[in-house]
Formats: structure tokens, C-alpha cells, sequence
């Protein structure tokens, strides 16, 4: 099994999660998002031609409303950069199998090499209102967004993990 | 050539700025870089259902604000984080 970018040529027709919006987003909005125009990453775990999951992704930043002005000065002025992860979903005969958690630790690497690279506080997910547990568990905090939020319905709520968890998750390896 | 109009918006001062900063640079006009401006988002929108864009901006509550610096400043990582990136081992 392999995760890589997603291809034109990749199958995603035979992709069911169970959830039909990250289906029919797999199957014909991430191309066009990803090879069109440029929004956005998705990512493919595959084995054998088949698509087995998926994680989309984009930069992102996150603002905060009204900061108190002590907290203020001790703040950069702009926008903190964050990678946001969109989507993330993996196909039904294989859920329950780990991949997943295969797919969040490999949008985790990605973050901490575009920390690395350019700057990352952390990773903001849109999660469903059914996998904000998994990602609580893994230490996302619920926010509370003014402007931004996903469209999606049921809405997703966002949630984030600091990349100072991230880095030191990964050196206690 | 397309008939003209002309229209008004009010917009952040940091959108402002990112934009006369575009325009000193490229010596384009400043109309012209708002209009191709729109229309690539509007294009953009209806290729895409809104539900499948992702804002890059997203906006959050002073609360949750200071949540995020919390983290940023002393998160640690949960037991299970731990051993999500362990295994990549």
C-alpha cells in the first residue's frame, strides 16, 4: 500500500466510504480541485489500482477575532500559517484497518516538512461530527470559527493540533 | 470592447495593501487586477459547488484564539499522537 498524490488516471469511480459527499467528492471535485485549479492536494492510499482512502489537503491561515491586546503584542501580526486538512476518508471494506490513522500521520509529516520548509503553526481539520473523537484523541482542539468554516452539511467543526505536538510526538519515536 | 461599470466594496485594509502592493509591482491597473481578480472566483464557483471549496482564511473566536496559543506555546502530545507516529517506524 502507497500514499501519494492523487492522478489523473487513478480509478476513483469504485470508491465508496459511506458517505456519499466524500465520494462525490473524490470522485469529481479533487481533480479538478487538484489539477485545475491548484487548491488543493489530494492525497491516495492505494494498493493494486485501487484507491483504498484519501486525505485533501490545502495551506490555510488562521486569524483570530478580537484579540485581547495583551495577548496581541505578543503575537506576529499576520495570519498564522496552517495546513488544512479538507477531507479525509477511506474506503468501507477497509475501514477499521488502521488506515486512517495511516492517512492523518502521513498529513502530520507533510505539515511538519512544510513547517520546515516555509512555515506551519499547525493542522486545522474539518471534522464530521462523527470523527471529532478520533481526532480529539490524537489531541485536536474544538474552535470556534467566525469566518471560514466549511460548507459541508452536517457542517464540520474545526479543530486543531500545534505543530510543537506534532514535533515532539515525532522525536519521541 | 465590453461595455463598463463601475462598482464599489468595502474591504480590509490588509486586502488593500496586498493589492496596491500587486499593482506597483506589475504596473497593472488597478481595475483590471480586481476584475480578473473576480472572475477567476467566479468561474472558480461555478465549477464548484461551495461546499466542496476550501476557505483558506478561517477566522476564530478570541476563545479559541487563545486556545490555539496555548497549544502553540505548550501542547503536548497525547498518548495516542505518540503512537500514531511511532508506528510510521
Amino acid at each position: 500500500m502507497q500514499i501519494r498524490a492523487l492522478r489523473e488516471a487513478d480509478d476513483r469511480s469504485r470508491f465508496r466510504s459511506g458517505d456519499p459527499d466524500l465520494d462525490r467528492f473524490l470522485q469529481r471535485f479533487a481533480g479538478q480541485n487538484q489539477f485545475r485549479h491548484y487548491v488543493g492536494v489530494t492525497y491516495v492510499a492505494v494498493e493494486e489500482d485501487s484507491v483504498l482512502g484519501f486525505a485533501t489537503v490545502a495551506p490555510g491561515q488562521v486569524e483570530i477575532d478580537a484579540l485581547a491586546p495583551a495577548q496581541r503584542d505578543r503575537l506576529p501580526r499576520y495570519p498564522l500559517p496552517v495546513l488544512r486538512l479538507a477531507r479525509l476518508a477511506v474506503d468501507r471494506p477497509v475501514q477499521g484497518q488502521g488506515l486512517g490513522g495511516r492517512l492523518l500521520r502521513f498529513v502530520l509529516e507533510l505539515a511538519g516538512r512544510m513547517a520546515d520548509g516555509y512555515g506551519c503553526i499547525g493542522v486545522v481539520v474539518d471534522a464530521k461530527p462523527e470523527a471529532a473523537e478520533f481526532y480529539a484523541r490524537h489531541g485536536f482542539v474544538a474552535l470556534e470559527a467566525v469566518l471560514g468554516a466549511s460548507e459541508s452539511r452536517p457542517q464540520p467543526r474545526p479543530m486543531f493540533l500545534a505543530m510543537r505536538a506534532i514535533k515532539a510526538a515525532a522525536k519521541a519515536r | 470592447m465590453a461595455e463598463e461599470t463601475q462598482i464599489s466594496a468595502l474591504v480590509t485594509r490588509a486586502t488593500r495593501e496586498m493589492l496596491e502592493r500587486r499593482v506597483r509591482a506589475f504596473g497593472v491597473k488597478k481595475g483590471h487586477l480586481v476584475e480578473q481578480a473576480l472572475q477567476h472566483y467566479l468561474v472558480a464557483l461555478e465549477q464548484l459547488p461551495a461546499d466542496v471549496i476550501v476557505h483558506p482564511r478561517l477566522v476564530v473566536t478570541r476563545k479559541s484564539g487563545e486556545a490555539i496559543l496555548r497549544q502553540t506555546r505548550s501542547g503536548r502530545p497525547t498518548k495516542a499522537l505518540r503512537k500514531l507516529l511511532r508506528d510510521a517506524d
